[in-house]
């Protein structure tokens, strides 16, 4: 074993473990950063080794690695994670366990594993199982009161009326879940919650979430959101709600645009708002050219998906910027039909449209530019009331041919700023 | 050291390697070093580190230096500079991490436990021990029950008996 010779590479000798001396909480560190199997390995390298995995607290055991256990077979599959669980030391941390590419029956094994981390101080839990599958969060998830996040993917949530709340739960992300409420609602009570995202979920109708604390609220593609629930959220700063890309007519039933309206500025420390596709459609309906007689005192961070064939989502946006003293970034993407466009142009031209300069905006982009007469219209009043503008970039929404491209360049290169070290970036290839 | 007649004064700390080097360093800079930071908070001005030999100690200051200038702009410049940072030997990176661990360099910490992750991750375990030169100190026995029990994670056919360890 001892090979005294110094080649040039040093790397090769055999003469010192080099690698053990590193302090234990080194090695501890790199084995964390391992994928599973590799991670497992190390088990193997020497007795120093030997248990340093089943120490570490994070099992990740992610789609790949399920997938490629369960095609050798779904025994195979089990066995090798009820071992994984069993010869773990100590608390488990973190577990994320992705069985959404396995087809079989495995209900009972997941209550076990849920079962066993659950009761082993799992803090950050993330499970994801097959869409469309019936399977039931289980008991032992509702009773776990260390979880601090938690993401749950494709499953049925209906929680048991003793149900308490997760008592220290700092982030919640639902994906694709359907919520089923045992009594009226589904009451969540979440006291020190600071992020909630529900992405594609079913039944929110049902969802009552209290959490005080809440500081960021992102909704993608959910039915109807009862935003009743969250009008105590005294801290919200972000909100971010998407909705599918067509406008389609599916919340008016359950959200009223007054409702929406109230809530959105209700909120006194509103910094961040991105209201994708119907949602302006859905504020705009019942307001056309009413002044809004709120502030956004706290709001720096604009994103709206504007249809500019349409005169009431055109001046609804420019309302809300109107609305927003210290709105330092604004982005806007470009949906247009040509239903009212000499209306909307002439409302983007006229000079009652924005009269007072937008002090603190500070960086616009335009996404999906079509090189509209109204886009351009929306540039040319921007441009010239943003005296701290450094830089507006606008993002077209696909190739267009080089004759329009330049006219829409000569356009804008007329246009007078009100900031002179302002930039005008035109981008043809960025997303 | 001639002394600056701008009216924005950098303070100044010097870090002293084991062989007694000196470099001078800003504070702003060298207070990304949890120990540093601590010393400083004692009022000292003058840190000797008899843990961390003047080679490492060069390299160090030249990371905290990078990473001292870090925008929002400059994040990909930043990135590069990792990326060639942790193209060293196997002992370079190891004197490296000691001096991070001591001086609570978190970011260098992460940086270098991922290098060396990423020089283990899909390596069978003779190669693992063959670069790293860990011996194994199993038994046939102790080492086959280790085997057994983490079967899965072995791609078959790969040999996990290191004979040329006897």
């Amino acid at each position: 074993m001892l090979r005294g010779s110094k080649g040039a590479n040093a790397d090769r000798e055999y003469t010192e473990d080099r690698i053990s001396v590193l302090p234990i909480n080194v090695l501890d560190y790199v084995v964390e950063l391992l994928p599973i199997e590799d991670a497992a390995r190390t088990s193997i390298l020497s007795k120093k080794w030997r248990y340093i995995w089943a120490m570490s607290p994070n099992l990740v055991l992610d789609n790949l690695f399920c997938n490629k256990l369960a095609k050798e077979s779904c025994s195979f599959f089990y066995n090798t994670v009820d071992n994984i669980l069993l010869q773990h030391i100590g608390d488990i941390v973190k577990f994320d366990l992705d069985v959404s590419g396995l087809g079989l029956p495995w209900y009972t094994d997941i209550d076990r594993w849920m079962h066993y981390v659950t009761r082993h101080g799992v803090k950050k839990l993330n499970l994801n199982v097959p869409k469309n599958s019936t399977y039931k969060v289980p008991s032992y998830i509702f009773n776990c009161s260390t979880l601090t996040d938690l993401t749950l993917s494709n499953c049925v949530f209906k929680s048991p009326t003793s149900f308490l709340g997760f008592q220290n739960l700092i982030t919640l992300c639902l994906k694709s879940m359907t919520f089923v409420p045992t009594a009226e609602f589904c009451v969540i009570k979440v006291p020190l919650l600071v992020d909630l995202i529900l992405d594609c979920c079913q039944g929110t109708r049902y969802l009552n979430i209290v959490s005080p604390q809440l500081e960021s609220l992102v909704v993608f593609r959910s039915d109807c959101l009862e935003l009743n629930c969250f009008r105590n959220c005294k801290k919200l700063k972000r909100i971010i709600f998407s909705g599918t890309n067509k406008v389609v007519d599916v919340y008016p039933k359950y959200l009223e645009s007054s409702t929406l309206e109230k809530f959105l500025f209700s909120l006194p420390t509103l910094a961040i708002l991105h209201l994708e596709s119907h949602f302006l459609k859905l504020l705009a309906a019942d307001n056309i050219s009413k002044e809004l007689p709120f502030a956004l005192d706290c709001l720096w961070h604009l994103s709206l998906h504007v249809d500019f064939g349409k005169l009431d989502q055109t001046s609804y946006a420019l309302q809300l910027i109107k609305i927003s003293p210290n709105l330092t970034q604004l982005r806007i993407w470009v949906f247009n039909t040509s239903d009212n466009a000499e209306a909307v142009s002439e409302y983007l031209d006229s000079p009652a449209c924005l009269e007072q300069p937008l002090n603190k905006l500070r960086h616009v982009t335009l996404h999906l530019f079509k090189g509209s007469k109204t886009e351009l219209a929306l540039v040319k009043k921007l441009v010239a009331h943003t005296p701290s503008l450094v830089r507006m970039s606008i993002k077209p929404n696909k190739v267009m041919d080089s004759w329009k491209e330049r006219n829409i360049a000569i356009e804008l290169m007329r246009f007078s700023r009100a900031s002179p070290r302002a930039e005008l970036l035109y981008l043809p290839n960025v997303v | 050291m001639a002394s600056s007649s701008k009216t924005e004064q950098k303070k100044m700390l010097i870090l002293k390697s084991s062989e007694e080097e000196e470099f001078e360093i800003e504070e702003s800079i060298a207070v990304q070093s949890g120990t540093i930071k601590n010393m400083v908070e004692d009022d000292f001005t003058l840190i000797p580190l008899p843990n961390v030999d003047t080679e490492t100690l060069i390299k160090i200051i030249k990371y905290m230096k990078k990473h001292g200038e870090k925008t929002k702009s400059n994040e990909k410049d930043i990135e590069e500079f990792d990326k060639e940072f942790v193209k060293k030997s196997f002992t370079e990176l190891k004197e490296l991490v000691l001096a991070a661990n001591y001086l609570h360099i978190t970011s260098l910490i992460d940086l270098l436990c991922q290098a060396f992750a990423d020089r283990i991750k899909n390596k069978s375990v003779k190669a693992i021990r063959e670069i790293f030169g860990i011996p194994n100190d199993f038994t046939p026995e102790e080492e086959a029950e280790v085997y057994e029990q983490h079967k899965w994670a072995h791609e078959e056919g790969k040999e996990h008996i290191d004979h040329s360890a006897y």
